[in-house]
């Protein structure tokens, strides 16, 4: 009898509440449609790790082995840029390449949060991982928290994937508060985003190539997405382009979201250099979006044709979100004005911004 | 998770200036390379102008 009960002995506090973080976590998948892709996997497997002896977490359990396949060689983060790259559209920023600097501008989160987390006693290589929430790009948080704070992986992908989800709450005030409401009136043209073929060919490989070249460290992360990205550019693979941005895309989704839980057991994870990391990966979206914001004013000062500084913001990763919050706003102040075009082009120039920025922190800490 | 040093101790401002640099170097980085990638598709626009469009 003492066997059956072997598990209910050993409950305690802080395994009650890691179940009942995963609850909360599915709780705001399913009824707040919070990266539910993610975050419900991540959940369920919190629930799941978080039991007594589970087999799961063992030595040589299901996780385990997911984990140092998928994780640890980096597979599983890399087969979802090959997907995210078959999803992506250039075209719209190869139309209006200007925009490639604000998904530079926007990347400012990413630097200001590690000199946070190095103030707060994380070392310099955890203050990278940490910082690289602001990268708002899941797949690229979980590369480098991979290679420099394995033991941070958890908090930081919940971090990432919650924060992206909140981008519609988090962006709105810290625009208002940077701009004004003419600024915010400001209209920008709309475009033909048709471009030719053969641009949107030579587009992902050069690209690759040139990382490669300047910063080989990138060579991985930038070269799976751009391979996605020529997979769909390419006109000949639809079938594996439709592959790779369903198919691929939700299988691997599933065992990355439950492999990362792994790591969420109770004494790892009750720590408060969680809660530090909740909160410097808020402050890290904060100053991304504030860095958008005003490198944008800045160049207003020189630029003939304003730029609205809203357009700024969306020089973050989180595709397409970001780009929709602000034709929202544009909207909100002037029915007439449409920003969904340059915003989007933006948002695009963001996730490669997101990606250069992550294989650049991997060059400089290596 | 290891919290290595204390907050704002002389180890964590000694890694704080370390993160600048890197911070300083980061951002000039992902400009750079933005750049680059702009005078490309600068590069690609004008010898492929005259292709029809997709």
């Amino acid at each position: 009898m003492s066997e059956l009960l072997v598990g209910i002995t050993a409950l305690n506090l802080k395994i009650l509440i890691m179940m009942f973080f995963g609850g909360l976590l599915i709780y705001l998948a399913i009824k707040k449609d919070y990266e539910p892709a993610l975050l419900l996997p991540i959940g369920f497997g919190t629930i799941l790790a978080n039991i007594p002896f589970s087999e799961a977490v063992a030595e040589h359990g299901p996780l385990t082995l997911l984990f140092k396949a998928g994780i640890l060689t980096e597979l599983f983060p890399l087969l979802i840029f090959i997907a995210i790259g078959a999803m992506i559209d250039f075209s719209v920023l190869l139309k209006n390449p200007f925009m490639l600097l604000f998904g530079a501008a926007a990347q400012f989160g990413i630097f200001f949060a590690m000199l946070l987390a190095a103030l707060l006693g994380f070392s310099l290589k955890e203050s990278a991982a940490i910082g690289i929430i602001g990268a708002a790009d899941g797949p690229t948080s979980i590369y480098v928290a991979t290679r420099f704070a394995k033991d941070l992986l958890g908090p930081i992908s919940v971090a990432a994937y919650s924060y992206m989800a909140l981008v519609p709450i988090i962006q709105p005030p810290v625009i208002r508060l940077l701009t004004t409401s003419e600024e915010r009136k400001i209209r920008m043209d709309s475009f033909n985003a048709k471009v030719p073929k053969t641009v949107k060919i030579l587009f992902p490989i050069i690209i690759t190539v040139v990382a490669g070249i300047i910063a080989p460290t990138s060579a991985a992360l930038v070269g799976f997405l751009m391979f996605g990205n020529l997979i769909r550019e390419s006109g000949v693979l639809d079938k594996l382009s439709k592959c790779a941005q369903n198919e691929l895309s939700s299988l691997v989704t599933i065992l990355l979201g439950i492999t990362i839980a792994s790591t969420m057991v109770a004494d790892k994870f009750l720590k408060i250099e969680t809660l530090f990391i909740l909160g410097l990966g808020l402050i890290a979206f904060i100053f991304d979006t504030a860095g958008g914001v005003l490198f944008a004013k800045f160049l207003n000062l020189f630029l003939k044709k304003k730029v609205n500084p809203m357009i700024g913001a969306a020089g973050i990763s989180a595709f397409p979100m970001s780009a929709r919050v602000i034709q929202k706003m544009g909207q909100q102040e002037d029915k007439q004005n449409f920003l969904l075009m340059p915003a989007t082009s933006a948002n695009v120039a963001g996730q490669i911004g997101s990606v250069i920025a992550g294989g650049l922190i991997l060059a400089l800490l290596a | 998770m290891n919290s290595i040093n204390t907050p704002f101790s002389q180890e964590a401002i000694s890694v704080f200036y370390e993160s600048l640099s890197i911070m300083l170097k980061g951002m000039f980085g992902v400009f750079l390379f933005m750049l680059v990638f702009y005078l490309l598709v600068k590069v690609l626009e004008y010898f492929f102008k005259d292709e029809v469009s997709d």
